[in-house]
């Protein structure tokens, strides 16, 4: 098929795909939500939002509490995170122009999982705001050293090899706090690197949510130049980009997402990669549409892999993290298996 | 540096020369030793040099009244108070094995689930006279007492510590035996939230004082669960461990007076080192949980 007529069927394509995301993205909550330990139906799920619409919860009963008070902002928190780390890897991949970045390329992740084992051993806790700071501080420590030693004009190459470097070099660190804590901690740390949702409580969403939906307006608002950058530097700068600083303000994003979410759910791996690669692989182009579509998936990826980790024991979690490192790597070896013969 | 070099080069030769008697590895040897009847009374002192490599096996020497023999341990070995005195010589995560050389024990007692495996095999390579600690019931105890008592020469002093646990073990067996099963959830660590499963050594001890484990099936003995589980399974007591005056981030129960337990204040602290630790003061801890199954009872 010749390009100009493949994109024309992706531009066709786009909005149908677009509409079945946003109708999965509706319905996929409240079936999720009514997935799990207690027998739960879709329609005590739609009465107790009933409920709560109409303030008349005044006394509800356990499995109006349950919806409310322990799934829905477990749910809502799987799409948080989700569609941050999905989006947060496609910024990554758009600005590097480099189809393998994500958070864990640049040691933005490794950065925050030092910053919160940091905490974990020194607070003896793994308390939400203070893993939150140290799991930023941590990232930002990463990208400041990566974009340091980006050199002038940010080289893209510079960037990955420092990215590799910190990477390792915060792993170390890492290795090293462990090393010489007492395996209580070691214990907690391997738990909560596994990646859990379980901690989802109200109070604990509006920073994940302010800092993903902060995340998709910026990148919106900017999907323009982004698109530049990806047909090439030089023709990026003749558009009058600036490249350099549109690349350190993306990573700037991005690492606040990613530190954000790892702090409040742990090691949940490999969506930065592969989101981003079935969107572009499903809409062909890339617009404003793509980056929407990567965030609509990344969030329902992770709600419904939540879904497998609540229910595939009984009485007992499957750490996420697990799961989506799991599927993630088997659909990798699955398209690179495919592609041998369209490549070779 | 010297010296221990030299001892480690000696010991490699021993090695290569005796191979085929290390390869049937001391373990066995130091095993028959303990289970031949009337050798102790040959080697009327025992061992003299001991190292204990966990935190069980030093409270266990003490007491059988070998503690004073002990010359090296490893980190967490704190009870009794004079055992924080004893030289350090690694920690779960390595072992030194020069300093063990150079310490010449008569006796390493290694524990398999808490020392590196790599670190115990060289030991066994290097001739050291090792034995193996790791019981997994809390009746081993007993059996783990005599058995360092014959390796000592105070198995009389051992028999009478161990009589004395099986009989207080017993005891509390068949006074709760026929009460009324009290269900509970015993929460290991509460963010991420996990529990114990029925394999596990606690719930041992939770079922001696008549207690039902509410998580009665699982994959794994230490089980990461959700809040949703203990809602519906609505245990009447709900206990955690104390983690040594660490703060720990606390999961709100009191949000949900659905549960018995919340509901009716069945909600404990225990000693966590009472519970997680196999040696004689598991009584202590067995005691508490039994009066605060008790309580529950009593409170219908």
């Amino acid at each position: 098929m010749p390009q100009f007529m493949r994109a024309q069927l992706a531009l066709v394509r786009q909005p149908i795909i677009i509409t079945v995301l946003v109708a999965l993205v509706l319905l996929s909550p409240l079936l999720a939500i009514a997935i799990g330990t207690a027998k739960i139906s879709m329609l005590d799920v739609l009465s107790t939002y009933g409920c709560h619409l109409t303030t008349a919860c005044a006394e509800p009963d356990l499995t109006q509490r349950i919806v409310w008070e322990l799934r829905t902002p477990r749910v809502l928190l799987a799409f948080i995170t989700g569609a941050g780390l999905a989006l947060a890897g496609a910024l990554l991949q758009t600005v590097t122009r480099n189809p393998l970045a994500d958070p864990y390329l640049f040691g933005v992740s490794n950065g925050a999982s030092f910053g919160a084992v940091v905490v974990i051993s020194t607070l003896g806790a793994t308390v939400g705001i203070g893993m939150v700071m140290g799991a930023f501080i941590g990232s930002a420590i990463s990208v400041t050293i990566v974009m340091a030693l980006a050199g002038r004009g940010v080289q893209i190459e510079r960037m990955l090899l420092a990215g590799v470097a910190v990477a390792y070099m915060f792993s170390a660190a890492t290795s090293l706090v462990l090393y010489s804590s007492d395996p209580e901690v070691t214990v907690n740390y391997l738990f909560w690197a596994l990646g859990s949702l379980a901690r989802a409580e109200w109070n604990q969403l509006p920073l994940p949510f302010l800092v993903v939906s902060l995340g998709l307006i910026v990148t919106l608002a900017f999907h323009r130049q982004l698109r530049a950058v990806l047909s090439g530097e030089e023709s990026a700068q003749t558009l009058g980009v600036n490249v350099s600083r549109l690349r350190l303000g993306m990573l700037f994003l991005a690492s606040l997402m990613t530190a954000t979410l790892v702090a409040y759910t742990g090691g949940i791996g490999f969506i930065g990669l592969m989101i981003p690669h079935v969107v572009r692989r499903l809409m062909g182009v890339n617009n404003a549409k793509t980056l929407v579509a990567t965030a609509l998936l990344g969030g329902l990826f992770l709600v419904w892999v939540d879904v497998v980790a609540r229910t595939l024991m009984e009485n007992q979690e499957m750490p996420v993290g697990i799961i989506t490192a799991g599927i993630g790597s088997f659909f990798f070896l699955a398209v690179l298996y495919r592609r041998r013969w369209i490549d070779g | 540096m010297g010296f221990c070099f030299s001892t480690r080069l000696l010991r490699l030769v021993w090695h290569f020369v005796f191979k085929t008697l290390t390869r049937v590895s001391v373990v066995f040897s130091v095993a028959a030793l303990a289970q031949a009847e009337g050798v102790a009374s040959e080697k009327t002192s025992g061992a003299q040099r001991i190292i204990a490599l966990s935190p069980h096996s030093v409270e266990l020497l003490y007491s059988i009244g070998a503690g004073d023999r002990i010359v090296g341990t490893t980190q967490f070995a704190d009870y009794p108070e004079s055992a924080n005195d004893i030289p350090r010589i690694g920690g779960y995560n390595a072992i030194n094995i020069e300093r063990v050389l150079e310490l010449k024990p008569d006796l390493i007692v290694v524990w398999a689930s808490g020392n590196p495996s790599a670190d115990l095999q060289q030991m066994k390579k290097l001739g050291l006279p090792t034995y193996e600690s790791n019981p997994k019931k809390v009746d081993q105890i007993a059996h783990e007492l005599i058995q360092l008592g014959k390796l000592t020469g105070l198995e009389e002093n051992a028999k009478k510590v161990a009589s004395d646990f099986l009989a207080q073990l017993n005891a509390a067996r068949s006074q709760h035996a026929n009460k009324a099963k009290v269900r509970f959830f015993y929460q290991l660590w509460p963010k991420p939230l996990r529990g114990i499963g029925p394999g596990s050594w606690i719930n041992e001890i939770m079922t001696i004082c008549g207690g039902e484990n509410i998580l009665h099936s699982g994959f794994s003995d230490y089980p990461e669960i959700n809040v949703e589980t203990v809602l519906l399974a609505k245990p009447e007591v709900i206990l955690w461990p104390d983690h040594h005056g660490r703060e720990t981030e606390k999961v709100h129960w009191e949000h949900w007076p659905e549960i018995p337990a919340v509901k009716n204040g069945h909600i404990y602290e225990l000693e966590g080192d009472h519970m997680h630790r196999f040696t004689v003061r598991i009584l202590q801890g067995m005691n508490a949980v039994c009066d605060v199954f008790e309580k529950a009872r009593a409170a219908g």
